[in-house]
């Protein structure tokens, strides 16, 4: 018996997990905003496999179509070649051992039970504009915040002295 | 189904390797893009929780949590274009301050 979500499971897990090294061991940042983008990708198709087809289209048109593309402008604004690297080894065990903590709490949820999903986007609207209609005002004032920030910081100019 | 420890093991190989290289690389555009990583796999646990719950406030969560991404993401890189035009470089162990002293 083939299981075609696991097939899906490990094709997609193992090509997200192999872009993501790529993301950090790449000198060229270029290749790294690269390989970022198609990470991004694997984890929307992870996400189709959960039943998840709303999240994984707004993961696809957000951060493939709008944060990788502002990245790869900041790149090439300003220069794409990274030329040091940091020589330390007691800074990396402090992910390590975060990772191990991780693991550890995450071998034994035995949370395993199959259970029916009988959602669909409407949930989510009506979710979004009933129930949690203060966060998503909250959310809409720091996007208007953020944008006003990002055009005072880019433009901001020093008075010379 | 296949077990939600799978999910969850993803994730924090993803979470690891995100975190690796927020702490050792200098490159300021590195360092965001391994913020995002580890946005990802946060979201990851959310998505496998709600669909393993049969629950769906976690879609509604990761779709604020993409939001604020993507701002997190405009202003981070703005604060690296200025540092740029101040510094001429965006190395993270060269830049003290943002302002040119």
């Amino acid at each position: 018996m083939i299981d075609i979500e696991l097939i899906w499971f490990s094709a997609f897990g193992v090509l997200t997990i192999i872009s993501a090294i790529n993301v950090v061991i790449s000198r060229n940042v270029i290749h790294s905003a690269l390989s970022l983008g198609f990470m991004m990708l694997c984890v929307a198709l992870l996400y189709i496999s959960l039943n998840a087809e709303f999240i994984a289209m707004v993961q696809i048109l957000v951060y493939i179509g709008a944060v990788i593309v502002l990245i790869l402008f900041v790149i090439m604004l300003t220069g794409g070649i990274e030329k040091t690297v940091m020589k330390s080894i007691l800074i990396p065990l402090i992910p390590s051992l975060l990772f191990i903590i991780l693991i550890i709490n995450s071998i034994n949820v035995g949370w395993y039970k199959p259970v029916v999903w009988k959602y669909n986007v409407k949930d989510i609207g009506n979710l979004i504009l009933n129930e949690y209609v203060f966060p998503f005002e909250v959310i809409s004032l720091i996007l208007l915040v953020a944008m006003v920030g990002t055009i005072f910081i880019t433009k901001y100019k020093e008075k010379e002295k | 189904m296949i077990p939600l420890e799978y999910y969850l093991i993803l994730s924090a190989i993803l979470f690891g390797i995100g975190s690796y290289g927020v702490v050792t690389r200098k490159n300021g555009i590195k360092v965001l893009m391994c913020i995002e990583i580890m946005m990802n796999s946060a979201n990851i646990n959310f998505i496998a929780f709600s669909r393993y719950l049969g629950d769906i406030v976690g879609h509604v969560i990761v779709t604020f949590s993409i939001a604020l991404a993507a701002a997190e993401a405009a202003v981070g890189l703005a604060i690296l274009l200025m540092i740029y035009k101040t510094h001429k470089t965006i190395d993270l162990s060269k830049v003290g301050s943002i302002r040119r002293w």
